[in-house]
């Protein structure tokens, strides 16, 4: 190091062998003694080592979260979000000892001792804050497992959960549960599915808006924050009751299901078992299009996000000018930049959730972008944050005549990277976590060819105000679009289309890393259809 | 006298919030340098976290938010010793009171950008093999004995290739700081 004063340059060196013998756990008794008298003889020595320390440190967060700026390790949109929850649980916090752990995958670790009396695993890519009311004490759970006031907060992936009564439970991000005690659970958000076991009968899920007494069933929740409740009876009985105003209450069996709306009335809806996830996923829930599979216009739309079910993706192609060609692997989508383009009846990912888009991109050889083009996205273009969408923005002199990448928020903010050059395929990833970096910045990161974008390349677009809020896509805005690939989502305006060839599309709800992306563009991840190529 | 001006976390969460992400990494780093193991010092920051949080109103505004930060982590540092009491891996109180000391003048020199790009930059220049080392040490979590299975070699072998390794990466931070910043004598940036 070149700010070492001129001593001894043997200790120097010696501090360096033995800092890093430090950093891996293995020192000996003499080297831990030595280390410490070297550390001891003088403030540049352990400010020396601190530098040492610090960069291994980062180098470790950077590898281990493939992010450029290590995010804060607390969630501190969490910490935020306890302050201002409205529950009676935020007496409970704010007065508890609180444990955060931050972890993404583990171990399920069984119980012995009594105290925990909830056991849970997570889907590979999970993330997770888990919460107890007991911090410091012998009672505190350790692990993945949870005791009375245990908290378990989830912002992207899911979890299955295993009460010692037998209830089984399978709760996707975003979520927020709390158990208050073996028999009650409050859910005040996920989409969440319960299988309960003849002993356990008399569970009870409260949400914000219901409260959910178990008769022998299986049954599915939706609790959303800004929206109305929903249970969904898969099968057996369930007693429902809305918590406020009218507070209507009704026994459900298997294949009914409920709505609360704004008065507390249970409005009689169709039950949705796909809505729900019974078995934990290996990977975050995903929409794939492999672009191999056209009937009559109907394209081929998998994965293993339970809305996959429902969702239609249908190809528009006045004048032919939307095929299936021959692609990165097996066929891709032909787009000739006319008025063809493909839409679907899928709304998109909603607010900051996480998320990630992956897709092969080919733009036709000598092609002139001389106006902008949607390439994908979905969300609303009225407000700055609102729209989620990936634009090909014109080559320009300012531009060195290359054609530029907009990952578009609004119509006005966006970040912005040079395109790949016409004639060839390339791989975009683009992945959203939802942390903020030092800057104060939410920025996507963007992959191309599954080399990741260094900021330095990345140019902010619009007012920086806006790059320091998160994002908040919004599916239901007044110029709001579903997901379509292809066409703009500025309504009542001209409307651009695009021309080129997208091939194996995912969309993944979370935010992966640079080696999943990798993965998923040499095809070698979990991210697949079996059946597929 | 005004009084000085607390932060009441109802109505100024975001300046609290700023202050305590803005030093995640020196805390870490800082509780690192007592407790090598990085997942315990994890732990260790995060239960500093929380108790800067809950006695956030009491800290005052404009005074030195690191030193009490640095304060709490030290003694939260002291308090997972008393665990550890006959490992190798700890060191004398004042050693870690020192260290708190120093860590102070710190934060500047690791909050420079072009520190943490240049780290970026080494990170993907480096050697295959040392790449692939750090990588199995960091993103998999290895310990140093499983990298010895899995390299099939001693652990006095796989100290001196870590140590390669990481000596590699920080002698091409040093080149690239002075690059980027010439005229700042970003050597002394490491």
């Amino acid at each position: 190091m070149s700010d070492q004063p001129d001593m001894n340059p043997d200790i120097w060196d010696e501090l360096d062998i033995l800092a890093s013998a430090w950093l891996d756990g293995c020192l000996n008794d003499q080297e831990s003694e030595r280390l410490q008298l070297i550390l001891k003889m003088g403030p540049e020595y352990r400010r020396h080592y601190l530098n040492l320390v610090h960069l291994d440190t980062m180098a470790a967060q950077m590898l281990q979260t493939e992010q450029l700026i290590t995010p804060p390790l607390i969630p501190v949109d969490k910490i935020l979000k306890f302050q201002k929850h409205r529950t009676i649980r935020l007496a409970l916090l704010s007065t508890a000892a609180l444990l955060l752990v931050l972890l993404t995958i583990g171990l399920f670790i069984k119980s012995d001792d009594g105290t925990e009396i909830l056991a849970f695993k997570v889907t590979e890519g999970s993330k997770y804050a888990l919460v107890h009311s007991k911090a410091d004490s012998i009672d505190t759970p350790k692990g993945k497992l949870m005791a009375k006031g245990s908290r378990l907060t989830l912002s992207q992936g899911s979890v299955e959960l295993t009460l010692k009564s037998g209830v089984r439970s399978v709760i996707m991000a975003p979520a927020d549960l709390t158990l208050l005690d073996e028999n009650t659970l409050t859910l005040d958000e996920g989409t969440a599915w319960f299988q309960v076991p003849e002993e356990a009968i008399g569970f009870n899920v409260k949400t914000k808006d219901l409260d959910i007494v178990d008769l022998g069933t299986e049954f599915g929740i939706l609790a959303k924050p800004n929206d109305n409740d929903e249970i969904h009876v898969i099968k057996g009985k369930v007693l429902a009751k809305a918590n406020y105003s009218h507070k209507e209450s009704a026994t459900l069996t298997g294949g009914e299901a409920r709505r609360i709306d704004s008065i507390g009335r249970l409005t009689e809806i169709p039950v949705k078992p796909s809505a729900f996830l019974s078995e934990l996923p290996k990977v975050l829930p995903y929409l794939y299009w492999s672009f191999d599979e056209l009937s009559d216009d109907k394209l081929l739309t998998q994965g293993t996000h339970p809305e996959v079910i429902d969702l239609v993706s249908t190809l528009k192609s006045p004048g032919n000018g939307a095929t299936l060609v021959s692609g990165k692997f097996g066929k891709a989508l032909s787009l000739d930049g006319k008025a063809s383009f493909m839409e679907t009846n899928w709304p998109g990912f909603k607010g900051d959730q996480p998320r990630t888009i992956s897709f092969w991109f080919k733009l036709p050889e000598n092609s002139i972008h001389n106006q902008p083009s949607s390439i994908l996205g979905w969300g609303d273009n009225s407000t700055a944050l609102s729209r989620w969408d990936v634009i090909l923005m014109p080559a320009s002199a300012a531009n060195g005549n290359q054609a530029e990448l907009d990952i578009r928020r609004g119509p006005n903010t966006a970040i912005r990277t040079t395109s790949p050059k016409p004639g060839q395929w390339h791989h975009i990833a683009i992945s959203y976590s939802g942390a903020q970096n030092p800057q104060g910045l939410y920025m996507e990161q963007v992959y191309i060819n599954g080399n990741r974008i260094d900021t330095g390349q990345i140019t902010l677009v619009g007012p920086k105000s806006n790059h320091r809020k998160l994002i908040d896509t919004s599916l239901s805005g007044k110029d709001n679009r579903m997901f379509n690939i292809g066409t703009t989502l500025n309504i009542g305006i001209v409307k651009y289309y695009h021309q080129g060839l997208i091939d194996e599309l995912y969309i993944i709800q979370g935010h992966l890393s640079e080696e999943e992306i990798q993965q998923i563009m040499l095809g070698h991840s979990d991210y697949k259809p079996s059946s597929d190529k | 006298m005004e009084p000085p001006e607390k932060i009441n976390p109802n109505n100024s969460e975001e300046d609290f919030v700023t202050l305590l992400t803005g030093h995640q990494d020196i805390l870490l780093s800082f509780i690192r340098g007592s407790i090598s193991d990085i997942a315990t010092a994890k732990d260790i920051l995060q239960e500093v976290n929380l108790i800067l949080w809950k006695k956030s109103a009491q800290f005052k505004k404009g005074t030195n938010f690191g030193a009490w930060a640095f304060k709490i982590a030290r003694f939260q540092i002291l308090a997972n010793y008393r665990d550890l009491q006959r490992s190798k891996l700890i060191y004398d109180e004042n050693l870690v009171t020192q260290m708190a000391e120093e860590i102070e003048h710190m934060d500047a020199e690791w909050k420079n950008e072009e520190r943490l790009k240049a780290l970026e930059f080494c990170l993907k220049k480096l050697p295959k093999e040392h790449r692939a080392l750090l990588d199995s040490r960091y993103r998999d979590g290895n310990s140093i004995q499983e990298l010895g299975n899995t390299h099939q070699s001693s652990l006095s072998r796989i100290k001196v290739m870590l140590f390669r390794s990481r000596k590699n990466l920080r002698d091409c931070i040093q080149n690239q700081i002075k690059t980027l910043t010439p005229k700042q004598g970003g050597d002394r940036l490491i």
